[in-house]
């Protein structure tokens, strides 16, 4: 256990010891970025519970805990099982210890540029360049015009480390067939992180569909952080649909930032499904900067034991006729505990907007809490907005229902739960479906 | 006759308010009893005890089902069983489509009694023919539990429900409630269609309307959580005539 300052402070000193050691060193550009966020992050530190969007509990792994680099190369030793390909998957990367070590694919679809983030900068720096921004540009002002830096601090800590992660072009027009799987492994040391910084850029027309998953490398308890920063940059008429998968073991700590851009009339999907057993951490934040541009982010967290998860959206209409929908639902047994935080933010001039969000948590112990928040900001005067967020336990005439009628209290209870997270099912497209229901299942037979 | 149902002396309270103060009645199989009484009653607390519902106190008295203590028994154990419960106000259930509903309970009960349990087909061909004398369309089949069901959906629901389940004895609580003429009877018809001397029935009411389709064997009034009075299907007619306080003097 160390305090929160020093802890910062061997980061800073991490980061100088192995800066010679990253990938990119020899980019003028590259450092800069790494210098100036981990300026940064000397600021701001390790947010803690005074941080607002931090505020929903401690995160106290990462309060309290200094971790070192996990140098390791990946490797394909002691690695689980994955199950094979299925008919659908057109490609598949392996990433372990936060590094690529496998490429899985029949042939690379035409009109599509994809390897891991160490050979684009290697080999075409020039083609990332604009994809890998500084913490800086993820900001967004406040009311007060104020910046919140300290709560995206851990994103300039991510910049300073990244090695590696996965990076996705597709070409103008072209779409992607089936969908593309990228699978995290976590066979790390103890008491060890992992930083990965992802692309994903659709040229005009261009769609693509992604199942994102981190699977535990093994049962053992390790205590662990990666931090995995995404950038996504949607052009004009362009579709991705992403699907995360998001499992952990009890001392694991996952932190995923997601940053998309949306131009005109383009569309993201993207659903989190969320079963650690430890703690996470999901950020979602979209600016739909072109018109008739479409968002809809679809979260379930199934929490139990001592578990913490979070969600935290935030969705900035920047543009007339735009569209997002948001759909969360947290489903908490035993003491775990489940957070999510929903921001609407429409800007001046961004009228017929539609905007809604829905959150509904469900709480199956007594012990269980979660704490959810909506925020709106609406500047702009035609608007459709709305939100709605629940908090309760299984309805007991329900129950009594389905048991009057021969159904076990189990089976009901199982029938009842299933029924409050359909709606996340079924907003699936039908390529991911019975990928999501089959982890599902496997959550609750480990449980 | 065999005695499906058996109370005695039934005493039971919620939140320490004596609702039903020793009650007894018993069914015969094959038999139709009527339960009519006056507002607060006691009516629905004795189906609702039957049933298994969690909230009651039981301060004494006993129920006997098919010659086993029913109040040991859980609510699926009392449904697989055979006992069955038309609800007053069927709950609705969101996101829970009918069919599967149905057929997940349909099916616990064929396991629990050993038989086989129902695939998807073979379930659909049954409740066809049961929904088609219900004279229900097929697309409440696919339709959310209950929701969105107009009150005489909901009650006919009910009665198909039973007939899926074809259950030992049936507590029809106040099934006629909200319902027009026109759903009263073909309700009353579809538990007609049940009628045989496996089933009794407990009917619970509050008008002799309902009697009228569903012709009871036994009338039992029920004031102040007792059964004050047991007649036949003529008491029923006497009720409607002179009502409650004409007969029993009781408020």
């Amino acid at each position: 256990m160390t305090n929160i300052l020093d802890i910062k402070d061997k980061y800073i000193d991490l980061y100088h010891k192995n800066k010679s050691l990253l990938p990119g060193n020899n980019l003028e550009w590259l450092n800069k970025i790494r210098e100036d966020d981990i300026s940064q992050f000397k600021l701001y530190g390790i947010p803690n519970t005074n941080v607002e969007e931090w505020r929903s509990y401690s995160y106290k792994y990462l309060t309290k805990n200094y971790y070192s680099l996990s140098l390791k190369e990946g490797d394909l030793n002691g690695l689980p099982n994955i199950e094979e390909r299925d008919f659908n998957c057109s490609l598949r990367i392996v990433f372990s210890n936060g590094k690529m070590i496998r490429v899985d694919c029949d042939e690379i679809p035409a009109g599509i540029k994809i390897n891991s983030l160490k050979y684009f900068i290697k080999n075409h720096p020039e083609l990332i360049k604009n994809d890998i921004k500084s913490v800086n540009h993820y900001l967004d002002p406040r009311l007060s015009q104020t910046l919140d830096i300290k709560s995206q601090s851990l994103v300039s800590l991510n910049s300073a480390f990244y090695e590696d992660g996965a990076v996705i072009y597709v070409d103008k027009n072209i779409e992607v067939p089936g969908y593309i799987e990228i699978i995290y492994l976590d066979s790390i040391e103890d008491n060890s992180m992992y930083h990965m910084r992802s692309i994903v850029n659709l040229d005009e027309g261009a769609k693509c569909n992604i199942i994102e998953r981190t699977i535990n490398s093994n049962n053992k308890n390790k205590l662990f952080f990666s931090s995995k920063v995404t950038n996504i940059n949607l052009s004009k008429n362009s579709s991705l649909s992403l699907m995360r998968l998001i499992e952990g073991n009890l001392d694991n700590t996952h932190i995923n930032n997601l940053y998309a851009e949306l131009d005109e009339d383009a569309t993201l999907n993207n659903s989190s499904f969320v079963f650690s057993k430890g703690e996470s951490r999901e950020e979602i934040r979209v600016r739909m900067q072109g018109q008739g541009s479409n968002a809809n982010i679809d979260g379930l967290i199934l929490g139990g034991k001592k578990s913490k998860n979070e969600i935290l959206t935030k969705v900035s209409h920047l543009n007339k006729n735009s569209k997002s929908n948001q759909n969360i639902r947290i489903v908490l047994d035993d003491e775990s505990r489940g957070a999510f935080q929903g921001k609407i933010r429409v800007d001046k001039g961004a009228n017929k907007t539609m905007a809604n969000m829905s959150g509904k948590s469900l709480l199956l112990d007594k012990l269980a809490r979660v704490y959810t928040k909506p925020e709106l900001e609406i500047l702009a005067d035609d608007v459709i907005c709305s939100h709605g967020l629940t908090v309760g336990n299984i309805d007991k005439e329900q129950l009594f229902y389905l048991c009057s009628r021969g159904i076990s209290k189990k089976e009901a209870e199982k029938i009842l739960i299933e029924a409050f997270s359909k709606i996340i099912i079924e907003n699936l497209s039908n390529l991911f479906k019975e990928k999501a229901e089959k982890r599902i299942i496997e959550y609750y037979e480990k449980k | 006759m065999a005695i499906i149902l058996e109370i005695n002396d039934l005493e039971v309270e919620i939140d320490n308010k004596n609702i039903l103060n020793g009650l007894s009645l018993s069914i015969e199989q094959g038999e139709i009893a009527a339960i009519m009484g006056p507002n607060g009653a006691g009516k629905s607390t004795l189906a609702s005890v039957l049933a298994g519902k969690e909230g009651y106190f039981i301060k004494g008295g006993s129920v006997k089902y098919l010659g086993k203590d029913l109040l040991k028994m859980s609510i699926e154990e009392r449904a697989t069983t055979g006992l069955f419960l038309a609800f007053q106000y069927p709950v609705e259930i969101p996101g829970v489509v009918t069919s599967v509903f149905v057929r997940t309970a349909l099916n616990a009960q064929r396991k629990m009694r050993g038989e086989n349990e129902l695939d998807a087909a073979e379930f659909l061909k049954l409740a066809r023919v049961k929904a088609k004398e219900l004279q229900m369309s097929e697309d409440f089949f696919s339709r959310a539990v209950n929701v969105g069901f107009s009150g005489g959906e909901k009650k006919r629901a009910e009665i198909f429900q039973m007939a899926m389940l074809s259950p030992t004895l049936a507590i029809l609580d106040e099934t006629d409630s909200g319902l027009d003429i026109d759903a009263l009877r073909i309700v009353a018809e579809g538990v007609n269609r049940l009628r045989s001397n496996k089933l009794s029935g407990l009917v619970i009411t509050h008008y002799q309307r309902l009697l009228e389709y569903l012709i009871p064997d036994t009338v039992h009034i029920l004031a102040k959580g007792k059964i004050v009075k047991t007649g036949g299907k003529s008491l029923a007619l006497d009720i409607e005539n002179k009502g409650y306080q004409g007969i029993m003097g009781v408020s």
